[in-house]
């Protein structure tokens, strides 16, 4: 039985601080297989994060071990997450290297992650998402089921344990808030 | 309220004013929450793309620029989310994909999201596999491709404009077909189309429109270069890219390979109507200066935030773009400089030649505007009079020529000669018809934009569906009904037919050169709609409110709606009725403007353009005293305008709150009003109520103390006291002269809504809304407790009367001229903290009522579809005045107001339901006939009417007629020839346990239970003329001849006690019978000469009603009544036609009749129901629905207290 696998089954059994250890699991399986995936496939060829989500789940977790879905759910939680932080690694390393900083080769190379979107924008979001955070923490962890882990609205939403129209909601309310808050953001920093 | 629930329900909205309408109501008295939410509005409108795709999978960010990703919006319908399942079947050509994220797979396209559709199908966003870049996939819609020649059109069109290559035009990358299916792959466009950004932004500045307006021309000219005409240019095929908002024309020749659809006629119609050129709409021939003047269109659009030919159908915006002049547009813009108007009227000249000649011509001498306007001087001014003259062949009146006054304001005028806007072309005509047609293929059914139906329609229209031809009623002789605008179809009284093709057709009737009728009518297939025309001149003051169906001696006392005005949807309308009762003032928060219009014809008499929250006319109602509540960052002003001329008086003091109402004193010195926060500055407060002095607007008063919103105020007769309504939840009367607070008046506890003084001054009302907490059940909210009118003696401050029954917010409250009667309207409400699933709590009680205010008796209710805003008397008290959303009503009071029919009568059907047998489904069924369980199912023609649901309980080919309930309301026993003879059947209440009760080769029919439900009299046919009542058990054993007579003994009927039956002899003559229930004692009961038939006993069985002919040479059968024991014989009906078969409510109260109309042949027939005395009645079958013959009497079902008295 697989590491993770123990810790699902612990979290299943109630151990929560089983999910504290799941994260560092899955961070660094995603890192892998994506590091992985650039390097072997194609130039050009996109990246899934579904796909890879779904990929680190069949390596890490013993799928002949019974798995309940709630297990499945902390698995995608915690690979949102995970897809999250190595993004916005990614996306702190670029903007230091544009503003000077020291190269360094990591395990990531730069050059071959095409993020989607330039490195503050990532930044940007990422910021306002610590504000949602702090303010709605479901909206938040929605956000990051469906913008970094790749979930659809009804996945999110079983993992999140509301009702889908709730989820579809939060979706709206937290996209909206978010983009304004980015924009305000960038207001303030632009008016110092 | 919190802002997450406000934004959401926002969205909900479909329009941008219903939007702004619902912030008004839901933000009212927090500009923070407004200004937060529209914020959020913004950037969901703005980005809809943010977030949608998973972040690893949209690496296409090398040649979109940073933040942009919003995809370009290709149709006016808004994205759609490519997962729900109204989507899922649109999208059957996509060949399925494993791909997490991917919807499916056009070609070697994966495609990822479903971006717009329009009437040609859908546009997608998918990704280019070799060259990885995102592009949009645009897909003829399946059916229009299973059009060989469309197709080919589509792909050749496809080409052409493949091969205009210019920067303000979408690139092609690629044209292909899939299985038949052709579609055209084309550059992605991160930005959103013109339209959206005029709906979001309203009228550009002038550098923006030229900017825009020049490089759609540009575009344009790159086409018309290769021989290229666009044919549908309109906002929502202008794409702004994001940033420097840079033009992309697309959507090239679409809208001409719908030309070949298996069009049959004479050519055809296709583009948009409010953008399309009148020879485009005549179906003529077009060149590329049909571009140009769709170009027009656009720029008008640009200046002023709505397009030129708006009409409230197709047909009507074609009508428009061949033979209207828009408004002109200094009166919407008074910023656009004359010589922009000179070069967006010219392009909109009706006759090609009139316009410019090259879309080139047009790009540059907007490119001099532009540098004009960047830097004015005076040769770039005469340049651009000189070249916007330039080249014109025909003078157009009052155009260029005009140039130099125009700096004065003066709007420009195409006006075409006068005989043709006054009568439309045959051409218009054609186009009509075409575009009918046109709508059923494309499904075009956008709405055109505001109506521009403003006059009051003085008819009653009513328009049925049985089962394509249109029948037309017309009762008045001289009323002429046009088609479609073809002219004269029918005239004269009568039903017509005619027979037309399956489409959208305008039928307008007229009278003596006025429109008295104009309604839209959809003709389906298979379909028969009739349309009937009945004229009510109006305003009459000795119409008799008589019901359609009866000549005499049946009052309906109902609301008759007399006219109507259709206003912009999404708008909440508020009306006033003139001091004299001859005009009345329509008006709208929203951005909309006045109008006044003169109540016998409809004829509008002013428009004012302004921002009205609250509006008055003053006592002489030469003046109207408006203020403003909409401004957001400006102050709000008072404003006094003169009807005769429209024009504003000099002097508009400003303040800090919105005006919520506005009210003046009935010498006209004063003008009180009373504000709340709408918007404006967000630290201020402002909840005062101030008064004014009327001839100088100077504020002479200022009362503070309400603590929150003043929702109404009203004036003391003698004008010496106000009294107002707030949403703190109270009721203060205010001394006028000292603005000291009088007294506070008591009520249901809750926010008030509106306040009233009775016409004597000692009354007061209050109109109160619901408890936020109280009586939800979801999201809406039904409080009646607290939803209450209150009646206050204005002495003591003691409430006198309280009325209930509405279950939401009271808008408004209002006394008859005569203080007999109140009159309130309710609607929606927003109050209270958000639902914990988010939502936002409504009240959804759309009801005028009327109250007698000496009892607190309800007397009258009428139901709208919308939430009501007003709701007031004329002021001689003959008409109600009501506005919904979009509609104002104007109803004729009936003569005299008893209690509703309508409702009491649902309640015994409530009680007792009635069983009807009818072949309105073609067969002769039984039918069980209840209230409508769904008050919002009501069709809106039948306002005041009840309704009901019918519910087939037989169903079966064969006929079932004659029903009649057991006592116990268990069984019903009815009359069947399901056996091939007509027997006695019997069921179970809701239809089902059929079983066969007599059997006997005879005709057995009119089964009538005894009192215990043991057993079953009915009559048998045993020859021609040899009738016997039998009676059989009811389980079929045991039958006994109980007349034995060798005459014709019939239509039995038991007495309530059992010991009776009466039945109907006829032998020597025809006479009602009595005998014993064993046969016994057989007895005339009347000895009325003419045909006794259908004896029915009143449920306490003192009185028999029957059905005699009313004179001994024929004429009409008629209902009689008399008392058991052969006294107090009397007619009860007085119709013309046949009555008979009548049934008694349980009650007493109703009886229930079949009545055949003598001018309808065959066995067409209506149920009536009607109190005993006669003071109330209805119909509750109209023509659909035919009662059954052979014993096909109406049974209602018996209720407990009929059981046991």
């Amino acid at each position: 039985m697989s590491d993770v696998t123990q810790i699902l089954q612990q979290i299943e059994s109630g151990n929560l601080t089983g999910a504290e250890r799941l994260l560092p699991l899955v961070y660094d399986e995603l890192r892998r297989l994506a590091a992985q995936r650039l390097t072997n496939e194609k130039p050009g060829q996109t990246l899934q994060a579904t796909a890879l989500v779904h990929e680190a789940y069949v390596r890490l977790v013993d799928v002949e071990a019974p798995q309940n879905w709630d297990s499945r759910q902390h698995f995608f939680s915690a690979a949102a997450e995970a897809m999250r932080r190595i993004l916005v690694e990614n996306a702190r390393r670029k903007r230091t290297l544009r503003a000077g900083g020291d190269y360094q080769r990591q395990e990531f190379i730069e050059d071959e992650i095409a993020l989607p979107s330039p490195p503050d924008e990532l930044l940007a979001l990422d910021e306002a998402l610590e504000h949602l955070n702090a303010k709605d923490s479901r909206k938040a962890k929605l956000v990051e089921l469906r913008y970094f882990g790749g979930l659809t609205i009804a996945e999110a939403a079983d993992c999140l344990g509301v009702s889908v129209a709730t989820a579809e909601r939060d979706w709206t309310y937290a996209k909206a808030w978010l983009r304004r808050q980015i924009a305000d953001d960038e207001s303030t920093s632009d008016g110092i | 309220m919190n802002e997450e629930t406000v934004f959401i329900e926002a969205l909900t909205k479909t329009s941008k004013s219903e939007q702004a309408a619902f912030l008004d109501e839901a933000c009212a008295g927090n500009p923070q929450l407004r200004e937060s939410v529209e914020e959020l509005i913004l950037a969901h409108d703005s980005v809809p793309d943010f977030l949608e795709v998973p972040i690893l999978e949209a690496r296409n960010t090398t040649d979109a620029k940073s933040d942009e990703r919003t995809p370009a919006r290709f149709a006016e319908t808004p994205a759609l989310d490519a997962s729900s399942e109204e989507f899922a079947d649109a999208l059957d050509f996509l060949k399925p994909s494993m791909q997490p994220g991917v919807l499916g797979a056009l070609g070697s396209y994966p495609v990822s999201e479903v971006i717009g559709r329009g009437g040609m199908g859908v546009v997608l966003r998918g990704r280019d596999p070799k060259l990885n870049r995102i592009v949009a996939i645009k897909v003829l819609a399946p059916e229009l491709a299973s059009n060989a020649q469309a197709r080919r059109r589509f792909l050749r069109e496809a080409q052409a404009a493949a091969a205009v290559s210019h920067a303000h035009v979408v690139t092609t990358h690629a044209i292909d077909e899939v299985e038949k299916l052709p579609y055209i792959v084309m550059e992605y466009v991160a930005g959103c189309s013109l339209q959206e950004r005029i709906e979001r932004d309203g009228p550009f500045d002038i550098e923006r429109i030229l900017r825009v307006a020049r490089q759609t021309a540009q575009g344009l000219a790159a086409a018309h270069e290769q021989g290229l005409i666009h044919r549908d240019v309109k906002p929502a095929n202008i794409l702004l890219e994001n940033g420097i908002e840079r033009v992309k024309l697309s959507d090239f020749g679409l809208a001409r390979a719908i030309d070949d659809v298996g069009m049959t006629q004479t050519g055809t119609v296709a583009g948009t109507p409010q953008y399309m050129s009148p020879e485009q709409a005549q179906g003529e021939r077009v060149d590329h200066r049909s571009d140009l003047f769709s170009l027009g269109c656009v720029m008008y659009m640009m200046c002023t935030g709505r397009s030129p030919f708006r009409a409230d159908t197709t047909v009507g915006a074609l009508r428009r773009v061949c033979d209207d002049v828009p408004r002109p547009i200094a009166q919407v813009n008074s910023s656009i400089p004359a010589w922009l108007i000179a070069i967006i009227d010219r392009l909109l000249a009706k006759r090609p030649e009139d316009r410019f000649q090259s879309a080139a011509e047009v790009a540059e001498i907007l490119g001099i505007g532009l540098a004009h306007i960047q830097e004015p001087t005076e040769a770039t001014q005469a340049e651009l009079e000189s070249r916007v003259r330039h080249g014109s062949r025909t003078q157009v009146p009052g155009g260029p020529d005009d140039l130099t006054v125009l700096d004065s304001h003066r709007p420009t005028d195409i006006r075409p000669p006068l005989t043709r806007i006054l009568h439309p072309t045959r051409r218009t005509v054609v186009a009509c018809l075409l575009v009918g047609v046109l709508c059923m293929i494309v499904g075009v059914t956008e709405a055109t934009g505001v109506s521009n139906v403003r006059g009051f329609l003085a008819t009653v229209l009513r328009i049925g569906t049985p089962n394509g031809t249109l029948l037309l009623e017309v009762d008045d002789p001289d009323v002429i009904v046009t088609i479609d605008g073809e002219d004269v179809v029918i005239t004269g009284a009568g039903p017509r037919e005619v027979r037309l093709k399956p489409g959208v057709y305008r039928v307008l009737a007229q009278k003596d050169g006025k429109v008295i009728s104009q309604e839209l009518v959809t003709i389906s297939r298979d379909g028969k709609e009739v349309v009937k025309i009945d004229f009510e001149p109006f305003p009459s003051r000795d119409l008799s409110v008589a019901s359609p169906e009866s000549d005499n001696a049946m009052p309906v006392q109902r609301f008759l709606e007399v006219a109507r005005f259709s206003g912009e949807g999404g708008f909440q309308y508020s009306a006033r009725f003139s001091p004299n009762g001859d005009a009345i003032l329509i008006y709208t928060s929203a951005a909309a403007p006045a109008r006044i219009l003169h109540i016998p014809d409809g004829k509008e008499l002013q428009t004012l353009d302004g921002e009205f929250r609250a509006a008055a006319f003053t006592p002489d109602g030469q003046h109207i005293v408006t203020g403003s509540g909409s401004a957001r960052d400006a102050l709000n002003r008072l404003m006094v305008w003169n009807v005769e001329t429209g024009k504003r008086l000099a002097f508009e003091p400003s303040v800090r709150g919105a005006f919520l109402d506005l009210v003046v004193s009935s010498d006209g010195q004063q003008i009180v009003s009373g504000h709340g926060q709408w918007w404006g500055s967000y630290t201020d407060r402002d909840h005062s109520i101030r008064i004014w002095d009327a001839e100088s607007r100077q504020l002479l008063r200022e009362i503070e103390g309400s603590n929150d919103q003043v929702m109404d105020l009203a004036i003391s007769p003698d004008g010496k006291s106000v009294v107002s309504g707030s949403r703190d939840r109270s009721v203060r009367l205010w001394n006028l002269e000292t603005g000291e607070e009088i007294r506070r008046f008591e009520g249901a506890g809750t926010e008030v809504f509106s306040v009233a003084f009775s016409p004597n001054g000692r009354l007061v009302a209050g109109g109160y809304g619901p408890d936020p907490d109280a009586g939800i059940h979801g999201r809406i909210i039904d409080d009646p407790d607290h939803c209450v009118a209150v009646l206050w003696d204005i002495e003591s401050g003691n409430e006198v009367q309280r009325f209930q029954g509405h279950s939401g917010c009271i808008n408004s409250i209002g006394f008859s001229p005569d203080g007999t009667v109140l009159v309130t309207a309710s609607g929606e409400a927003h109050v209270g903290e958000p639902l914990p699933d988010g939502g936002s709590k409504k009240s959804r009680d759309n009801t005028v009522r009327l109250w007698d205010v000496a009892t607190g008796r309800q007397l009258a209710e009428i139901k709208h579809r919308t939430s009501l805003k007003s709701a007031s008397f004329s002021p001689d008290g003959e008409y109600l005045l009501t506005s919904e959303w979009h509609l104002v009503h104007l109803w004729k009071v009936p003569d005299s107001l008893g209690p509703p029919e309508v409702d009491e009568f649902s309640d015994v059907l409530l009680r007792s339901p009635l069983l009807v047998s009818s072949d309105r489904d073609g067969q002769f069924d039984i039918y069980r006939v209840d209230p409508s369980s769904d008050p919002a199912s009501d069709a809106h023609h039948d306002l005041g009417s009840s309704s009901q649901e019918w519910t087939n309980l037989t169903n079966h080919p064969a006929e079932d007629t004659g029903p009649a309930w057991s006592p116990d309301g268990k069984r019903i026993a009815f009359c069947s020839s399901r056996s091939g003879n007509l027997d006695i059947w019997l069921m179970n209440a809701d239809g089902h346990g059929v079983r066969q009760v007599t059997q006997f080769p005879g005709i057995d029919r009119t089964p009538t239970w005894s009192p215990d439900g043991e057993r079953i009299a009915f009559v048998r046919h045993l020859s021609n003329d040899n009738w016997e009542v039998f009676v059989v058990d009811a389980d079929g054993s045991n039958p006994i001849n109980l007349t034995n007579h060798p005459a014709k003994d019939a239509d039995p009927a038991w007495s309530p006690d059992g010991k009776n039956i009466a039945y109907s002899f006829d032998g020597d003559g025809t006479r009602l019978y009595l005998m014993d229930s064993d046969g016994s004692n057989p007895r005339i009961l009347s000895g009325r000469a003419g045909s006794f038939t259908y004896p029915a006993w009143s449920p306490d069985g003192s009185q028999i009603l029957f059905t005699a002919w009313e004179n001994d040479v024929g004429g009409n059968l008629e209902l009689f009544v008399i008392n058991a024991d052969g006294s107090g014989e009397r007619q009860l009906t007085q119709m013309r036609g046949l009555n008979s078969f009548a049934a008694w409510s349980p009650d007493g109260n109703w009886i229930a009749f079949e009545h055949r109309s003598p001018n309808i042949p065959g066995r067409e027939a209506t149920v009536h129901v009607r109190t005993i005395d006669g003071s109330k009645s209805t119909a509750i079958s109209r023509a659909e629905a035919h009662v059954g013959f052979g014993g096909g009497r109406p049974a209602w079902r018996p209720t407990a207290t009929a059981l046991n008295p």
